[in-house]
């Protein structure tokens, strides 16, 4: 009997350690926030915390990842706070368990469209590593260096892997490594199009709702940048002042970004602002 | 004295300490998780049940090796039970051989008849929905759980060696606990680190002296090889696994060893 209570009472006590514990990490990880780094427990730590189990930690992380809709219907300083949250945890649930099938889909969709592109591609590097049957990650990460980052180059020769690794889509990623080349896409409306995909992919109503905001914010950019090209034919001159587009009444009002993030106009193009918190893109 | 007979009455008092009822636990806790799981984890639900059902298993069988340590080795220290069960002509090491090979025998048990229960399980979700990274549940089903086998041998002759050595019941379970967590989670720990490298100051001494726990415990967090059957690919088992599997059933051998040298010392009055 003694030796059951003792039992009982030892297993409580560990119980209640790890709860502490978490606890604190917690703490320290939101006061860190303030400084811009660390937001969730690390996963180095969070294996601990589940008994050595990595894959189970990685389905908890997963499961937050997938259940943390906080970014609706929230103000520019919580959504960039959130948002930054939300791409530690994918990160982590992807360093956890390298080869998951679900969180570089939902990474990419959530975090690379929301304004953290750097981190979204981070979570598909590491899909592109372990799932090396996977066309998709490489596929996806081709797609975000060319939206994003300009880089012919480098996406090409990952939309090369994805097409040596399909057995399904070998035309289609072929003909887009070769539009890459070329150098002949409409990269937005690309965009809008992978996205729609994912929003009938989705079962979640929260989910395409996230995904809803997204896809608006990118038709807000396309009416930009036809705004722009309209603007450029019109006067023969390159838009420096985005404000111009409203003088020459080309735009009746700017498109409104339902993430509140905005767009900027970057060496004569419109682009997606992105979320930058100093320490927070460190791994680059 | 034969060792069969030790190992005879050794089972018979494990299952009388409510075998049958842990059992039942086990697989309901098996069923239970991975069929909710697979309902609600949001991944593709055959992978994720079959992820969430190993989880259940690996953490069960530890939980149950304590179990059976506190009830074969400290009880009959603690209560006097070795009045009987060690009387001539018994031998010391027969009884220490028998309650150690009952404790394997009913975990392993355990083990087998939750990987069926997990078997059926995927298959029938699996058989429901086609998914686009398929599972294997032939030959790396099996693998896998022949190294969670090979796993709770390891925690069995710890948890039997500290129930010798121990004087109080708790100190078998937090003992084996914390052999368990250390031994499962620090190449988990050492991998991540060389990715997160910010997390701690100086982390390549941390690390080095991380990697000396490697003469002190087995690596039983490689032992855990599911991602091989989780994504039907043998490719992604991890490196020099049949060493590791060595360096484990050695080092159990070793513990088993020392427990016997222990025992055979130890006053009993």
């Amino acid at each position: 009997m003694t030796t059951k209570l003792l039992n009982i009472s030892l297993t409580c006590s560990i119980c209640l350690t790890v709860l502490l514990s978490s606890l604190v990490f917690n703490k320290s990880s939101l006061a860190l926030h303030k400084h811009g780094s660390h937001i969730t427990v690390p996963p180095a730590i969070q294996t601990i915390m589940f008994a050595g189990d990595r894959y189970l930690a990685s389905n908890f992380e997963y499961v937050r990842a997938a259940t943390a809709f906080s970014d609706v219907n929230s103000s520019q300083k919580d959504y960039e706070y959130y948002a930054l949250n939300r791409a530690s945890i994918h990160n982590s649930a992807q360093a956890l368990n390298p080869c998951h099938e679900e969180n570089y889909n939902l990474a990419n969709a959530i975090l690379t469209w929301g304004g953290l592109e750097n981190q979204g591609n981070q979570v598909l590097l590491k899909a592109t590593d372990c799932r090396f049957w996977d066309e998709f990650p490489p596929f996806f990460y081709s797609v975000n260096q060319y939206f994003f980052e300009n880089n012919l180059e480098v996406a090409e020769k990952y939309a090369l892997i994805a097409e040596q690794r399909t057995t399904k889509n070998k035309v289609a990623f072929k003909k887009f490594a070769i539009a890459l080349a070329t150098a002949k896409l409409e990269n937005t409306k690309l965009a809008i199009n992978l996205l729609q995909t994912e929003i009938d992919k989705a079962n979640d109503p929260k989910l395409k709702e996230v995904l809803n905001k997204r896809k608006a914010r990118l038709e807000g950019l396309q009416t930009l940048e036809i705004a722009r090209k309209k603007y450029e034919n019109s006067t023969n001159q390159t838009l420096v002042d985005p404000y111009d587009l409203l003088r020459t009444n080309i735009l009746d009002q700017f498109p409104n970004d339902p993430t509140r993030l905005g767009y900027e106009l970057k060496s004569g193009r419109f682009t997606l602002r992105s979320i930058n918190i100093a320490g927070a893109n460190k791994k680059q | 004295m034969k060792i069969s007979y030790t190992i005879k009455t050794a089972i018979t008092l494990g299952i009388k300490a409510k075998f049958f009822s842990f059992l039942a636990w086990t697989i309901s806790c098996i069923s239970l998780t991975s069929l909710l799981a697979a309902q609600f984890g949001g991944r593709q639900p055959s992978t994720m049940a079959l992820d969430t059902g190993i989880s259940v298993i690996r953490l069960a069988l530890p939980l149950f090796v304590i179990l059976l340590a506190q009830e074969l080795f400290t009880k009959e220290f603690e209560r006097k039970f070795y009045l009987i069960s060690l009387t001539y002509p018994k031998q010391r090491h027969t009884f220490y051989l028998g309650r150690l090979f009952a404790i394997i025998l009913l975990s392993l048990a355990t083990l087998g008849i939750g990987g069926l229960v997990l078997l059926t399980i995927s298959s029938v979700v699996d058989s429901q929905f086609a998914q686009h990274t398929p599972i294997s549940l032939g030959f790396e089903y099996w693998l896998t759980l022949s190294l969670i086998a090979i796993d709770t041998i390891v925690i069995a002759s710890i948890a039997a060696l500290i129930a010798t050595c121990a004087s109080t019941p708790s100190f078998v379970l937090l003992g084996t606990l914390g052999f368990t967590l250390i031994s499962r989670s620090y190449s988990t720990v050492i991998s991540l680190l060389q990715t997160e490298s910010e997390l701690v100051f100086h982390s390549e001494s941390y690390q080095y002296a991380l990697r000396l726990i490697n003469f002190l415990t087995p690596d039983l967090g490689s032992l855990d090889t599911r991602s091989a059957t989780l994504y039907a690919n043998l490719q992604l088992l991890p490196q020099h696994l049949e060493l590791t599997a060595i360096h484990a059933i050695t080092y159990a051998s070793a513990a088993t060893a020392i427990g016997v040298w222990v025992l055979n010392r130890k006053q009993l009055a």
